[in-house]
């Protein structure tokens, strides 16, 4: 009977690490639900993501002018703090990043014309309380965005 | 009892084999594509690994465009009736794009009628393309439910390319995102473009359709990232001949400048904008007039 015990828990314990490679169910799994603002619409599809700790991901995408955009990113509770970047594709200048705002993961922009921005996100993991991050470790991390005419 | 054991263990390892997803199944294989373009392709993977495109839905570009003042103009719709005209895959999937557009161009004015023969449409060529059934069948349920209002229809038809995109990535299907998204936005532009009678400078939609090169050169990255077979590089040519006439575009130059509201509200103003001369849009317009109907003949 301990025997089937052991097997039990092995195969629980694979499923989840199989579940957990795959970010597409993360938005039910963590707190990454996505939180409407009055009368904002949802912007291109949301995103989940597995990425390593420090790797960063890069997102290309367009903003249409004359309209304010709130992008959110999320992750699971042991990754925090996300670096969040906004790049100029042309220059590669960088625009904006969240480190002077103590890495806020919630950014509402204005934008008068229409503009291809690069979205550059690293999880940085260092407020990761008792838990010790192994440094393979990886995080799902969630996009979503919401936009609205001015 | 050690049979039983066996029995058992081998039965978890089947299903959790079995809990795996099947990717590639429905991948086509890319026979005669040369070894040289896979390994260009594969290395362009490697290094745009953790690079995401995303871009906007057709009724997202149409709604873009709409700040312009589009008019609902059904005769530039593609019918239909020729839908059962198109049996190689390629076509189908391209045409699978412009319909999902004419939906969307439906929706955007509440033209709930026309968009349920759209629906159905789509519904038999997402069939035939192993689309799920299941997206269909909620999707014609909705709009049955909620019929007559804009917004609903406009979400629904978003919501149906959303998860038709995600549905095809999950099962490494990029490459079919890619036509049928080919398809639907060289479908926006002709769309829009019909609308333009007479240039003028200051003509909204036109400045509208410029700043769509922005969604299209995402598209066309996108195609770059998931390039294979032989059938994604005869529309990849589609949509190099449109971002190279995006690129033919007068571009205004302005220095981007960020301003900090509060503590977590930017806004983003200057910044390059496009403005299309007399001749670079009728040169335009006559391109995606003609790349449309060789795709809809």
């Amino acid at each position: 009977m301990k025997k089937y015990k052991i097997i039990l828990f092995l195969f629980g314990f694979f499923s989840f690490i199989s579940y957990s490679q795959d970010c597409n169910y993360y938005s039910s799994m963590a707190d990454c639900r996505i939180i409407m603002h009055r009368d904002y619409k949802i912007y291109l599809r949301p995103k989940f993501t597995l990425i390593g700790i420090n790797d960063t991901l890069t997102y290309n995408i367009v903003f249409n002018g004359k309209s304010d955009y709130v992008i959110t990113l999320c992750t699971g509770k042991n990754f925090y703090p996300i670096n969040i970047m906004l790049m100029q594709p042309s220059t590669n200048k960088e625009l904006y990043n969240n480190a002077k705002d103590d890495y806020i993961e919630s950014l509402g922009i204005g934008f008068d014309n229409t503009q291809n921005i690069i979205l550059k996100v690293i999880i940085l993991a260092k407020k990761t309380g008792k838990h010790k991050i192994n440094k393979d470790e990886k995080a799902c991390v969630s996009l979503s965005m919401q936009y609205k005419p001015f | 009892m050690k049979k039983k054991i066996y029995f058992f263990v081998g039965f978890l390892a089947i299903l959790l084999l079995s809990s795996c997803k099947g990717r590639g199944v429905d991948n086509k294989q890319p026979n005669d594509i040369s070894n040289d373009m896979a390994s260009d392709s594969n290395n362009i993977k490697k290094t745009l690994r953790n690079v995401y495109y995303l871009f906007p839905s057709p009724a997202e570009i149409l709604s873009a465009i709409n700040q312009g003042g589009l008019v609902y103009e059904p005769e530039f719709l593609n019918s239909t009736e020729k839908s059962e005209k198109y049996v190689k895959p390629n076509d189908q999937y391209l045409n699978l794009g412009i319909y999902i557009a004419d939906l969307s161009y439906c929706a955007l004015f509440a033209r709930n009628n026309d968009a349920e023969a759209y629906l159905e449409t789509i519904k038999r060529m997402s069939d035939e393309l192993s689309l799920s059934t299941e997206i269909n069948k909620e999707l014609i349920e909705k709009v049955k439910e909620k019929a007559n209002s804009m917004d609903s229809l406009v979400k629904i038809t978003d919501e149906f390319f959303y998860k038709a995109v995600n549905e095809m990535e999950g099962n490494n299907r990029q490459n079919d995102v890619a036509i049928v998204s080919i398809g639907a936005y060289i479908e926006c532009l002709y769309l829009a473009v019909n609308q333009v009678k007479k240039y003028s400078r200051d003509n909204l939609i036109i400045q509208k359709i410029a700043e769509q090169k922005y969604a299209f050169n995402i598209l066309f990255l996108y195609c770059m990232k998931h390039i294979s077979g032989e059938e994604l590089t005869k529309s990849f040519y589609y949509i190099k001949q449109i971002n190279d006439a995006f690129g033919k575009f007068s571009e205004h130059k302005e220095k981007v400048n960020v301003k900090k509201e509060g503590s977590s509200r930017l806004i983003i103003s200057g910044g390059n904008t496009s403005v299309a001369t007399e001749a670079e849009f009728i040169s335009f317009k006559e391109n995606i007039i003609k790349i449309r109907n060789s795709i809809t003949k």
